[in-house]
């Protein structure tokens, strides 16, 4: 469905993007992770031809430069600083966009869904970040495309919003839409993505299932010397305890693993999806 | 419904809710409602016509005012689009560049020539109750002729706005272009021509490639008939051509300014790589 062969990003003396080939199946929802800088947006905006690139960049078939607009009509796409003509209301813009995509429709349901329908008649001038974020969720679904590209959907948003963007992506999946999405917040999605691709420096340095990846999790614990004998084999000591034990422990074994190490002080970390990733790529 | 149809009517709306555009536009056709009656009110001096000083008002203050007018909206619209991430928005959606300039310039473009209608609308209803009808085609030529400015000025504006980086950069630009067109030019030839001791075909080629002064030279000639008032290049211009010739040459002029600043700012938006 989205295919990047080759893909090059290059401002002047830097490289945004260095050699991205990277094939997502129609259905799937994957989430690009990475460091600010690593290229997240550079890689949605290819998809778009808003940002000049070498190689070649694929949306069902379609080329996204030569036969950009039979690509684009594929899209809903939502920007990392979405912005709207300030003096519209929100319901003249999704009917403003609407139109542009040649469906014109009742723009009150797309607002209803983003919980914007109260607003719909404000100017986007009064408009908070987050509802700017909302409204721009809720062009992306103009005309139902079957591709969404999604670019920090959830930043600036509130917890209700967030749980929004979390129930869009989980009904992405039984809709069978492809979904690519730029975040720096994995351990929210769990399972509402079926991918992760960690970007560093412009390139693909990881590319993993999610579940996968969520069969991996573990905690760090740190504990005082010594182990108690009945303590579950899963929990390895690990180097770099600094005068303690440090073990790392599998998710499954942690609820064992703590009721063993019962009476100690225990220092407990749990690192980050992303950080998971970025360990695989070692 | 066409893109650039879909395009020129939501631009249209916006830029009728702009409000640097609605200063603006409501200043113009208080300055010409205001010029009306200042001129008719001192009617019948110095043996020009009511009508006469009516219309040699509106077209100094349609030289100052409408380039300005057309330039500073023009070039604040795409880069302004462009600054802010709206333009990112509506290239992301399936519409063709070229569209999306003709749509924007359309937009725009309506609520331009709207503005300046409506300027001198009002002061054609002064002109109409205190004069009368009679030379209502002169007053209709002089309108046809601050529309064709305007758009010269808008086309210029789009290419700068197409052109620049952000909203102040393509604002200062316009600024530029409006001294350049309405004042340095003008004293630029004069002096170029005393200098250089310049032929009078040369002076007038000179003189009617800015679309502001083949903007007067058209005006003055279709209200009054009389190429003298142009001056000795402007007797010499009409011997060469006839009147209705030369006439015929400063619209396509300011034809030729509206397509050709079109063009190239269409081809320079097109050719940006990283809107």
């Amino acid at each position: 469905m989205i295919e990047f062969t080759g893909v090059t990003v290059q401002y002047g003396a830097r490289s945004v993007l260095r050699g991205i080939d990277l094939h997502i199946q129609a259905g799937q929802r994957v989430a690009v992770v990475g460091p600010n800088g690593a290229g997240k947006s550079t890689l949605i905006r290819t998809l778009l031809a808003l940002a000049p690139f070498g190689g070649s960049v694929r949306i069902n078939g379609h080329d996204a430069r030569r036969d950009g607009l039979r690509a684009r009509a594929l899209v809903g796409y939502v920007p990392q600083t979405p912005f709207f003509p300030a003096a519209l209301t929100a319901a003249e813009v999704v009917a403003y966009f609407q139109d542009l995509r040649g469906v014109p429709a009742d723009p009150l349901p797309l607002l209803r869904l983003t919980g914007l329908e109260a607003a719909a008649g404000h100017a986007v001038r009064t408009f908070s970040g987050g509802m700017i974020r909302r409204l721009a969720l809720a062009t992306a679904r103009i005309g139902d495309p079957p591709v969404l590209l999604l670019d920090e959907p959830a930043s600036q948003l509130d917890a209700a919003g967030e749980r929004l963007v979390l129930e869009w992506l989980e009904a992405a999946g039984a809709e069978g839409r492809t979904v690519l999405l730029a975040t720096h917040h994995l351990d929210g999605l769990g399972a509402a993505v079926d991918r992760v691709v960690l970007l560093e420096d412009g390139q693909v340095a990881a590319d993993q299932s999610m579940a996968q990846l969520l069969a991996r999790r573990w905690i760090e614990i740190t504990t005082p010397a010594p182990l108690p004998p009945d303590l579950p084999d899963s929990a390895q000591v690990v180097p770099g305890g600094n005068g303690r034990l440090r073990l790392r422990v599998p998710d499954a074994a942690v609820a064992e693993v703590l009721r063993a190490l019962a009476d100690r002080l225990l220092h407990i970390h749990e690192p980050s999806l992303e950080d998971l990733l970025r360990e695989e790529r070692r | 419904m066409s893109t650039v149809r879909v395009l020129a009517r939501w631009d249209a709306r916006t830029v009728l809710r702009d409000r640097w555009f609605l200063s603006a536009a409501t200043a113009f056709a208080a300055l010409t409602l205001a010029a009306a009656a200042l001129a008719l009110a001192g009617a019948d001096i110095a043996g020009l016509s009511s009508f006469d000083r009516v219309a040699a008002t509106l077209i100094s203050l349609t030289m100052l005012f409408v380039p300005l007018l057309g330039l500073t909206v023009g070039a604040g619209w795409i880069a302004g689009d462009r600054e802010t991430g709206a333009l990112t928005m509506l290239l992301s959606q399936p519409v063709d560049r070229g569209a999306l300039f003709a749509g924007k310039y359309l937009g725009v473009a309506q609520a331009v020539l709207s503005a300046i209608l409506v300027g001198f609308g009002a002061a054609g209803v002064v002109l109409a109750a205190r004069v009368g009808l009679d030379r209502l085609p002169a007053f209709l030529w002089l309108i046809a002729m601050a529309l064709l400015l305007a758009l010269a000025a808008l086309s210029i504006g789009f290419l700068l706005s197409a052109a620049s980086q952000n909203r102040n950069r393509a604002l200062g630009a316009a600024l530029l272009a409006w001294l350049i067109l309405v004042i340095v030019s003008d004293l630029g030839i004069l002096g170029t021509a005393l200098i250089l001791r310049l032929p009078a075909p040369a002076v007038l080629v000179l003189g009617a490639l800015n679309p502001v002064s083949a903007f007067r030279m058209a005006a003055i000639l279709g209200i009054s008939g009389a190429p003298d008032l142009l001056g000795a290049v402007g007797i010499y211009a009409a011997e060469q051509l006839g009147p209705a010739g030369l006439l015929a040459a400063l619209t396509a002029i300011l034809v030729a300014w509206i397509i050709a600043a079109y063009l190239l700012g269409r081809a320079r938006f097109q050719s940006l790589t990283e809107p």
